[in-house]
């Protein structure tokens, strides 16, 4: 009796051991179910052209600094903010000059046009963006053209503030360095919504834009880290 | 004007005025200085107001020419600055010379364009 019912405990016991070893058997489930996930981290990146193509120049007008983070949804998508800020100064043959200086923000998205993998090595992408910049910025000593009357005095615009609106389509790639490190480069179509009128004053540059035209091309090379 | 003899119709005609003298009120330079031959002038508009005036000297008439204007300060670029257009309000004289003024074009935006007809 006392034997049997030892035999029972070991059973019993038994039993429970391998009730308690069952979760560790079917660990695995969670990976599974973070790899299934549509959110897989963030990202964030640091544009390194402006300010090399600026110090490298001795032609460069403009010092610009542009950050971004972005959404890895599916190694796939990426909802995607930059915010920088931006200087530059412009002197004419004439001695007209511009100077003004602002931030922009953009938002939008990028999608990877190569096969989603489960992790981010790397990526071949296209993108667009919508865009706001704002800027301070003077125009001074603008000359007029005179004529039998004489010379008019030149313009002297100060404390002018501008908000400019444009839109960006853009196709770029990245490279992973080591481990979530990584470099990139991308092209930009930028064009313009709020166009200036031709005849009224207007800033020379525009920040995150560049040159107040109808639409510009820009090139960002990046270093950036997925977490 | 002159009448059209088929029509009988009064009809406006470009004269060609000998002799005459035009210069700018507040201005020492002249314009036209005993011009042969006009039948159109040139006559440039102040930037820095809106009232200009123009003396027409012919023979021993002499009659001033005063046009109102709104100034439009326009931009072109950094490089190339910027320049002034107008618009034409009333144009008026002392009918001493001149007997009448039409205007044709009321904006001036460029100078191969026809503005102002002035009649004799």
């Amino acid at each position: 009796m006392c034997r049997s019912f030892f035999s029972i405990l070991l059973l019993v016991c038994s039993a429970c051991l391998w009730a308690q070893d069952a979760p560790d058997a079917a660990e695995p489930a969670p990976i599974v179910e973070k790899k299934d996930s549509i959110y897989r981290g963030i990202g964030v990146k640091f544009d390194l052209f402006t300010p090399i193509y600026t110090l490298a120049s001795t032609s460069a007008r403009t010092m610009s600094f542009e950050l971004g983070a972005n959404v890895n949804l599916l190694n796939r998508y990426f909802p995607t903010i930059e915010i920088g800020y931006a200087k530059s100064e412009y002197t004419a043959e004439h001695g007209a000059m511009y100077a003004g200086q602002g931030g922009f923000l953009k938002g939008g998205v990028d999608v990877g046009v190569t096969k989603a993998t489960s992790t981010l090595k790397n990526l071949f992408y296209v993108g667009i963006r919508g865009a706001v910049g704002m800027q301070d910025y003077n125009l001074t000593n603008v000359q007029y053209k005179g004529n039998y009357w004489g010379t008019i005095p030149p313009a002297n615009l100060k404390n002018q503030f501008a908000v400019d609106v444009w839109m960006e389509v853009l196709a770029g790639i990245q490279v992973s360095i080591y481990e979530g490190l990584y470099m990139g480069w991308a092209m930009r179509y930028k064009y313009l919504f709020t166009k200036a009128d031709k005849t009224e004053f207007h800033a020379w540059y525009i920040p995150g834009f560049g040159q107040n035209t109808d639409s510009q091309i820009g090139f960002n090379y990046y270093i950036g880290y997925n977490f | 004007m002159i009448q059209d003899e088929q029509t009988g119709k009064w009809e406006s005609q470009a004269v060609i005025v000998d002799s005459l003298n035009v210069w700018g009120v507040g201005n020492d330079s002249i314009l036209y200085l005993d011009k042969k031959g006009v039948s159109e002038v040139l006559l440039p508009l102040r930037s820095d107001t809106s009232v200009t005036q123009f003396v027409f000297q012919f023979k021993a008439l002499t009659d001033t020419l005063t046009v109102y204007h709104t100034n439009i300060n326009n931009y072109v670029s950094l490089e190339c600055g910027c320049y002034v257009s107008y618009d034409l309000d009333t144009l008026e004289s002392k009918n001493v010379l001149i007997d009448s003024i039409a205007i044709v074009n009321k904006q001036v935006r460029n100078f191969d364009e026809e503005h102002v007809q002035i009649f004799f």
